[in-house]
C-alpha cells in the first residue's frame, strides 16, 4: 500500500493564491453585479467641524448655524432639484475633526466614500483645511469652507483645487478695508486733534500671528501701500507665536517705533491679552485694530475696560447691529433665530457659514441635479442678486450681489466698530464709525491717546 | 527701556515659578513627571471663575477654595491613576500623565464649555508707580501671593512632616524603613503640587488672561521647561530657573521679536544640559 504524500509547502501556497483569487473575482463580481443604488431621496452634507480640541469653540458655533440652516430649508420642504422633479430634504452628517489635520483627513475620507456626500461644508482652520481638501479635491466632491482665511487655499497648484470654494473674509481683503479706513477716517481725525499737516504719514505698527493668516495680513498691508499710496507707512512689523501669552516685550519694541495706531492680527486671547497689557503694563497709549475673526461676543466681555476706544472689523450680525442694506432683514432674522435656538448670539465664524449653506443650496436648486461637476459649475457660475441675495445672505457683499472671483473666493464687505466701556453696565458697547453708509456712532480720539513722532 | 525689560521677565518668572516648584515637587517625592500639570492650573483658574461669577466673590478671595478643590482632585489622581502604576515603569507614567491631560480637557469641555473666558480683577484699574514703572496692582498681589505660597512651603518642609517629606524624596524604601508612611507623603505631594497649580492658573487669569480647557498646554510645557533647568526634584533650582527662563524670554522677545522667544528659551535648555546634565541645582532632590 502506498502512502499518500503529504502536500508541499510550494502546492500549499499556490493553493493558497488560488483560494484568494476566486475570492477577490467573486467579490467583484458581486459588486458589479449588485442592483444599482436606489436615486438619492435627500441632499446629504458632509460637515466636518472641530467639535473637541482647541478650535472647538469655533467648530461647534459652525455645526450649530448649519443645523439651523438645514432646518430651516427643510421647514420649506428641502430644496427643488430638477431631476428628482420635486423638493429633497436635507440630511447633514457631522463629524469631529478634533482639530487635527491627522482627523480631519479620516473623517473627510469617511465622508466622500462611505458616506457619499454630494458636497462638503464647514471646517475650521486654514492648516486643516489644507489637508483635508487634498481627500475631497482627489474625489471631486465640491467643498465650501467659510473658517478658513487663507488665500493660498484656493491657489495652491500641487492639487486641483477646483471643486473648492472659500467663502470667508480672507487675508488679502482685510487690508482693503482697513487702510481705507486709516486714511479716510482715522488719520484725518488725529491730524485735526493734534494740528498735524495733512500730508503727514500716518505711522502703522503691525503685530501679527507668526501664521499662515498673520503673515497673509502683514501681505496685504504692504500690498496694499504699494499699490495705492495711502499716507500710511509701517514703522515696525513684529511677529508672535501662536498662543502667545506674554506681549509686554513686543509692545515695548512697537512703543520705541512710535506709532500712531497698531493692526493686529491675533486670535481672541491673544488680542485680549496684547490690549490688556499694552497701556495698563507698558504704558502704549495708543489704537488698535483687531482683524474681524475676533469680532465674538466672547472678545468684548473679555477685553473689558481695556477695550475702551479700540476698533474692531465686523461684518455685522454678531453684537452689532446688522449692517444696512438688502441682508439686513434676513440677518436680523437670522440672529433671532440663532439666539433663540442657541441661548447666545451668533459669532462671525457661525454667521459666515450660514450663509454658505444657503448659498450652496441655491447652486444645488440652479444645478437641477446632485451631479457634482453640475454643483461645482453652478457653484462657479453662482450670482445672486435682488430678493435671492436678499433672502440667502445675512451679510453685505461688494456691489449686493454675491458671486465667487475667479479663484473661488468673495468679497465680503467689512465695517469697522469702535468699543466704549460703559463702567455702570461693566460691558463694551459697541458702534459702527466706518463706513458712512454703516455709521452708528462718531470716531473718536480718546483723551489719553498719544500719537507717534 | 531696559529696567521695563528685566522687570517684565521676572514678573513673567513669578507666573512660572509657581507652576514649576509644584510640579518639581511632585517629581521629587514619587520620581514621576505628571504631564497633566498645566490642565490641573487651568481647573483651578476654572473653579476659582465660577466661584467668583456664580456668588459675585472678589476672585481673590475664591481662590483658597479652588486650591482647596484642585488639592483633592490632585490626591484622587495621585491614588487612582499614579500609585497603581508606581514602579511599573516610566512608560506607564507617561502615558497615565498623557491620558490625563485629555481627560481634564474635556471635563473642563463639559463642566464650561469650549468657549474662552475671563476673571475680571476688581482692581483692574489700579496701578501704583514703583520707580519709572507703573505696576498694576493685580500684578504686585500676583508677586506677593506666590512669595506667601513659597514662603509657607519651606516652612512647613522644616516641620517634621516636612522632614518626612524630604527624607521620602531622598530615599523612599529608607524612610518607609524609618516608619514613615511614603504613602501618605505621595498624596501630600500631589495635594500640595495641585494646589500651587490652581493658585497659579487663579493668578495668571485675574492678570487679564482669557483662557480655555486647552489653555494649560502652553503652560506645562513651559513649566517642564523650568523643571529640567533647574534640575528634577530641586525647589532652588525651579525658583532660579524660572528666573533664568523668565529673563532670557523677555529679553529675546524684546531684541529679536517674539517668535524666538521659544527658540531662546529651549537654547538655554541646552545650554545648560550641556554644562550641567542634571540641571542648575541637579544631582538629587533638593528642597531648601
Amino acid at each position: 500500500m502506498t502512502q499518500r504524500r503529504a502536500v508541499t509547502k510550494l502546492q500549499a501556497i499556490a493553493l493558497l493564491a488560488i483560494v484568494v483569487v476566486i475570492a477577490l473575482g467573486g467579490l467583484y463580481y458581486y459588486m458589479a453585479l449588485m442592483p444599482t443604488k436606489a436615486p438619492p431621496r435627500e441632499i446629504l452634507v458632509g460637515s466636518p467641524n472641530p467639535l473637541t480640541g482647541p478650535a472647538s469653540k469655533h467648530g461647534i458655533e459652525m455645526r450649530n448655524a448649519i443645523a439651523l440652516a438645514a432646518e430651516e430649508w427643510n421647514a420649506k420642504g428641502g430644496v427643488y432639484v430638477k431631476e428628482f422633479g420635486r423638493r429633497l430634504p436635507i440630511r447633514v452628517i457631522f463629524k469631529d475633526t478634533e482639530s487635527s489635520r491627522d482627523t480631519a483627513v479620516k473623517v473627510m475620507t469617511e465622508l466622500v466614500t462611505v458616506d457619499k456626500v454630494d458636497v462638503v461644508i464647514g471646517n475650521f482652520g486654514s492648516a486643516i483645511v489644507f489637508a483635508d481638501q487634498v481627500v475631497a479635491m482627489e474625489h471631486k466632491v465640491p467643498y465650501i469652507t467659510s473658517g478658513a482665511s487663507s488665500v493660498l487655499l484656493t491657489r495652491r497648484t500641487d492639487i486641483d483645487v477646483s471643486y473648492y470654494f472659500n467663502t470667508a473674509t480672507h487675508t488679502e481683503l482685510y487690508p482693503f478695508y482697513t487702510m481705507p479706513f486709516l486714511d479716510e477716517a482715522f488719520r484725518p481725525a488725529i491730524n485735526k486733534k493734534f494740528g498735524f499737516p495733512e500730508t503727514r504719514n500716518l505711522r502703522l505698527a503691525i503685530l501679527y500671528q507668526d501664521s499662515p493668516y498673520g503673515k497673509g495680513v502683514l501681505e496685504g498691508c504692504k500690498l496694499y501701500i504699494s499699490k495705492f499710496k495711502p499716507k500710511i507707512e509701517i514703522v515696525e512689523a513684529i511677529p508672535f507665536k501662536l498662543g502667545e501669552t506674554d506681549f509686554r516685550p513686543h509692545l515695548l519694541r512697537i512703543k520705541e517705533s512710535k506709532p500712531d495706531f497698531v493692526y493686529m492680527a491675533a486670535f481672541i486671547p491673544e488680542q485680549t491679552a496684547a490690549l490688556t497689557q499694552a497701556r495698563r503694563d507698558v504704558g502704549l497709549n495708543t489704537l488698535f485694530q483687531s482683524v474681524i475673526c475676533n469680532d465674538d461676543e466672547d472678545f468684548y466681555k473679555g477685553v473689558g475696560q481695556w477695550g475702551d476706544y479700540q476698533f474692531q472689523e465686523t461684518t455685522g450680525t454678531t453684537s452689532v447691529p446688522v449692517l444696512k442694506g438688502p441682508t439686513r432683514e434676513n440677518g436680523e432674522r437670522f440672529v433671532k433665530a440663532y439666539r433663540a435656538k442657541y441661548g447666545k448670539l451668533p459669532a462671525q465664524m457661525a454667521t459666515h457659514i450660514y450663509q454658505t449653506f444657503n448659498v450652496v443650496m441655491k447652486a444645488i436648486e440652479r444645478a437641477g441635479t446632485l451631479d457634482k461637476r453640475a454643483i461645482r459649475d453652478a457653484l462657479e457660475g453662482i450670482e445672486l442678486r435682488g430678493e435671492e441675495y436678499a433672502n440667502a445672505l445675512v451679510c453685505p457683499f461688494e456691489g449686493d450681489v454675491f458671486r465667487f472671483t475667479k479663484d473661488h473666493l468673495v468679497n465680503m464687505r467689512i465695517a469697522v466698530i469702535q468699543m466704549r466701556w460703559n463702567e455702570a453696565k461693566g460691558e463694551n458697547e459697541l458702534g459702527i464709525v466706518w463706513p458712512d453708509e454703516y455709521k452708528t456712532a462718531e470716531l473718536e480720539i480718546p483723551p489719553w491717546y498719544a500719537p507717534g513722532a | 527701556m531696559i529696567h521695563e525689560v528685566l522687570l517684565w521677565g521676572l514678573y513673567a518668572a513669578s507666573v512660572y515659578m509657581l507652576l514649576s516648584v509644584g510640579l518639581n515637587m511632585i517629581f521629587g517625592v514619587m520620581k514621576i513627571v505628571n504631564f497633566a500639570h498645566g490642565e490641573l492650573m487651568i481647573l483651578g483658574a476654572y473653579i476659582t471663575f465660577s466661584i467668583a461669577t456664580s456668588l459675585s466673590l472678589n476672585p481673590y478671595l475664591a481662590i483658597p477654595i479652588s486650591a482647596l478643590f484642585t488639592a483633592i482632585l490632585g490626591v484622587a489622581v495621585e491614588r487612582l491613576c499614579f500609585r497603581p502604576i508606581l514602579g511599573t515603569g516610566k512608560l506607564n507614567e507617561i502615558l497615565v500623565g498623557l491620558a490625563l491631560t485629555y481627560v481634564f480637557q474635556n471635563f473642563a469641555i463639559t463642566a464650561w464649555g469650549p468657549n474662552l473666558r475671563s476673571l475680571g480683577s476688581p482692581y483692574a484699574a489700579l496701578s501704583i508707580l514703583i520707580g519709572p514703572v507703573s505696576l498694576p496692582f493685580d500684578y504686585l498681589m500676583g508677586i506677593g501671593i506666590t512669595a506667601a505660597a513659597l514662603l509657607a512651603l519651606f516652612a512647613f518642609l522644616r516641620t517634621e512632616s516636612g522632614l518626612s517629606f524630604r527624607g521620602t524624596s531622598q530615599d523612599s524604601e529608607a524612610a518607609m524603613l524609618m516608619g514613615v508612611r511614603i504613602g501618605r507623603v505621595f498624596a501630600l505631594s500631589f495635594l500640595i503640587g495641585s494646589a500651587l497649580a490652581a493658585v497659579a492658573g487663579s493668578l495668571w487669569a485675574i492678570s487679564g488672561q482669557m483662557f480655555n480647557p486647552f489653555t494649560g498646554a502652553h503652560l506645562g510645557v513651559r513649566a517642564f521647561v523650568v523643571v529640567i533647568l533647574g534640575g528634577l526634584g530641586s525647589i532652588p533650582g525651579a525658583m532660579i530657573a524660572s528666573l533664568i527662563l523668565g529673563l532670557v524670554e523677555t529679553s529675546v522677545a524684546f531684541a529679536f521679536g517674539g517668535v524666538w522667544r521659544e527658540a531662546a528659551a529651549f537654547l538655554a535648555l541646552t545650554a545648560v544640559l550641556i554644562l550641567r546634565p542634571m540641571g542648575v541645582f541637579g544631582g538629587g532632590p533638593r528642597y531648601a
